[in-house]
């Protein structure tokens, strides 16, 4: 548990958590464990769903089969999701035995509305890591349209 | 000699105006899911500027702290170059927001606005927005996903067209 | 520049210079009870930001910490009258009585025959037992008239207090709604970055002030335990010893010269309370024990309490210090020399991002003539 505690709290999108508010966090979402090359999602859109590498393997592709990522421990996807709806199809499978760590649009709303200070951090954590990427996005494409 | 002084301290005087920045900030998305009550206590912290006809906002590379609504008017957002010459990205009317990207990192502004009608204009700022999320945090959390949400979004749309201009290429 | 508009801008702080000059006999109170008023809300500000999110009220909130602050204040208030009113009379009584002059006397001969024959040969010829005598014999028929002067200032100490509270209270209550006033006084072109200046001397000025506060605390707290060991150990008679505590950690703010200042009272104290102790004498009166003390006191916060000095990340020059002393007292007096130090911070703080924010502005507003 005091490990989990700490992974989670190491972790960018929960950073700066005291440890009762990752224990408070733990606690409000699930876990899951996948087998080697089990589909977490198998050509859906993913919607609704954050979820952290706590350990193991996961690959993205989309319906053309291109990679769209190559994840591994610490790592995170889906977190637009938990904002807009997607439409695009994925398929989201572990290559190892994978433990992942869910945190769902519905505990984020359900913080919101019992811990706002929290979530205020949490969302300030998430907000960060978007505006840098849309920022680093944006430049990529007014380089390819130079 | 003009002084900005005495316009700014005295505008605030008109009772139609108040209604108009409220019915304004209504209907920009940052404020979207607050209640009316919540709205009033936002409006608290907005700042109305008025801007001359080629006036600017802010310029390319400033520090930033904040984002800009427009109240009534024309802005345009434009990308400068040593020069001199402009590239037009985006103009701006009656309801539309521009820089609140700066509200989250506070980074150079990436472009400049400037006034192409004398306008008035509502500012929402980061410090602001920080004492917000600490006095009132319901509604401070409220306007912060929104926030993130906008930025999600805009995000999600710069993928696609880098997408579609990598399969261009 | 135009040269016009120069002459303007000098005339105008020359006339602000000269109507200061003029109103300030009357008007260094309420300025005085103000910064006061200022600096307590600058540190209980986020408290108060804080608690209005969880009782979603601000009045509730400022009256809340204010009667904390009171209570706290009455406390050491409390403190203070016990043990100091309980020794004067104490001490003016065994002043009046002439047999205490006489073995104070005894003392001090005692004194001077545990010190190497040399030095008591120059102490001696400095202070001649019969001078040293109708001294303190004058001390003794001054010091009940004093008493008498320090309650006749009483009721204004009270008066100021209740005002600044006052003071206090509204700018509490009233801050955000002020700041936005004075940030829409700002011009267009320079607005967000004033926004962004004021932003930042908010966080630095409160961040700045809590250090010092913790800083005094922690520096009062060592002191009353070491004075505590002392007189349990070695039994000192020093008394008083909240009261020198509480001197000591507002003194530690002095740079450099505040240990010796804070030393001082302690000095005296301890005089003053071991004159009819004939072991005392043979221990110097503790003299040399309670600056050991200090020194200890002083380098434990430094290397071990707090690595890095809130006051060192201001840097404030020791002759600017020193300057700002001498200007405080003569201002204010008393209040003058506890408020220079934390008031000279704060005005590096404002001048140090002023001057960002107008290099700044320049900057942007060379940048626009170019791109215009």
């Amino acid at each position: 548990m005091a490990e989990k505690n700490k992974q989670i709290r190491d972790n960018p999108i929960f950073h700066n958590l005291s440890k009762k508010e990752a224990e408070y966090i733990i606690k409000n979402s699930s876990l899951q464990t996948l087998a080697a090359e089990q589909y977490f999602l198998k050509e859906k859109p993913l919607n609704d769903t954050l979820a952290i590498i706590l350990k193991g393997h996961i690959i993205i592709t989309n319906d053309e089969k291109k990679i769209l990522a190559d994840l591994n421990e610490t790592d995170f996807f889906g977190e637009i999701s938990l904002f807009i709806s997607n439409t695009e199809n994925l398929c989201i499978q572990a290559k190892t035995i994978t433990e992942l760590f869910i945190f769902s649009k519905k505990t984020l709303q359900n913080t919101l509305k019992a811990k706002p200070g929290l979530a205020t951090k949490i969302l300030k954590n998430i907000s960060k890591i978007l505006a840098e990427r849309l920022r680093i996005t944006n430049n990529q494409l007014q380089e390819l349209q130079k | 000699m003009k002084n900005p002084i005495w316009e700014n301290l005295f505008r605030n005087w008109n009772q139609s105006e108040e209604k108009q920045t409220l019915n304004t900030l209504k209907n920009i998305p940052i404020f979207y899911n607050l209640q009316t009550a919540e709205i009033k206590e936002v409006k608290k912290l907005i700042h109305n500027r008025f801007y001359k006809k080629d006036e600017y906002i802010f310029q390319q590379n400033a520090l930033g702290v904040g984002m800009y609504i427009v109240q009534k008017g024309k802005v345009n957002i434009q990308l400068e170059d040593k020069n001199n010459s402009k590239l037009v990205l985006a103009e701006m009317k009656e309801g539309d927001f521009f820089g609140e990207m700066t509200i989250l990192d506070e980074k150079p502004r990436s472009a400049a606005a400037i006034a192409t009608t004398d306008c008035s204009i509502l500012g929402f700022f980061k410090p602001d927005l920080m004492s917000l999320l600490k006095r009132k945090p319901i509604i401070g959390s409220k306007i912060l996903y929104n926030l993130t949400k906008i930025i999600a979004q805009r995000l999600q749309n710069t993928y696609a067209k880098l997408k579609a201009v990598q399969n261009e290429k | 520049m135009n040269p016009v508009r120069n002459i303007y801008t000098i005339a105008k702080i020359f006339i602000v210079c000269a109507l200061m000059y003029l109103l300030w006999p009357y008007i260094h109170n309420v300025i005085g009870m103000l910064i006061v008023a200022f600096f307590i809300t600058t540190i209980l500000l986020p408290t108060v930001d804080w608690l209005e999110g969880k009782f979603k009220n601000r009045i509730l909130a400022v009256f809340t910490i204010m009667i904390v602050v009171i209570a706290l204040f009455f406390a050491f208030f409390a403190i203070f009258v016990y043990e100091v009113g309980g020794e004067t009379k104490n001490i003016s009584q065994q002043y009046l009585n002439k047999d205490i002059i006489d073995s104070a006397a005894k003392s001090y001969e005692n004194l001077l025959q545990n010190m190497p024959p040399a030095v008591s040969k120059i102490i001696s010829s400095f202070f001649d037992k019969k001078t040293i005598t109708s001294k303190l014999n004058a001390f003794a028929q001054n010091i009940v008239s004093q008493i008498l002067n320090v309650l006749g200032q009483f009721y204004k100490l009270i008066f100021n207090f209740i005002m600044t509270l006052i003071f206090t209270v509204m700018l509490l209550a009233g801050y955000h709604n002020f700041k936005k006033s004075l940030v829409s006084l700002v011009g267009n072109s320079r607005f967000e970055l004033f926004l962004r200046m004021s932003y930042q001397i908010e966080q630095q000025i409160s961040k700045y002030l809590r250090g010092q506060m913790k800083a005094a605390a922690r520096i009062a707290f060592l002191t009353i335990i070491f004075l505590l060991l002392l007189n349990l150990l070695w039994s000192a008679n020093v008394k008083m010893v909240f009261f020198l505590g509480i001197i000591a950690g507002l003194a530690s703010l002095i740079p450099i010269i505040g240990i010796f200042i804070g030393m001082l009272p302690a000095i005296i104290i301890a005089l003053i309370f071991n004159l009819q102790n004939p072991a005392a004498a043979s221990s110097f009166f503790f003299i040399p024990h309670i600056v050991i003390i200090y020194i200890i006191i002083y380098h434990l916060d430094k290397t071990v309490l707090s690595p890095v000095l809130v006051s060192k990340k201001i840097g404030l020059h020791p002759l600017l210090v020193l300057i700002a002393l001498i200007l405080g007292a003569n201002l204010w007096g008393p209040m003058g020399i506890l408020l220079a130090v934390p008031i000279t911070g704060v005005i590096k703080v404002i001048v140090n991002e002023s001057v960002w924010f107008l290099r700044k502005s320049k900057e942007f507003a060379q940048n626009r003539e170019k791109l215009i």
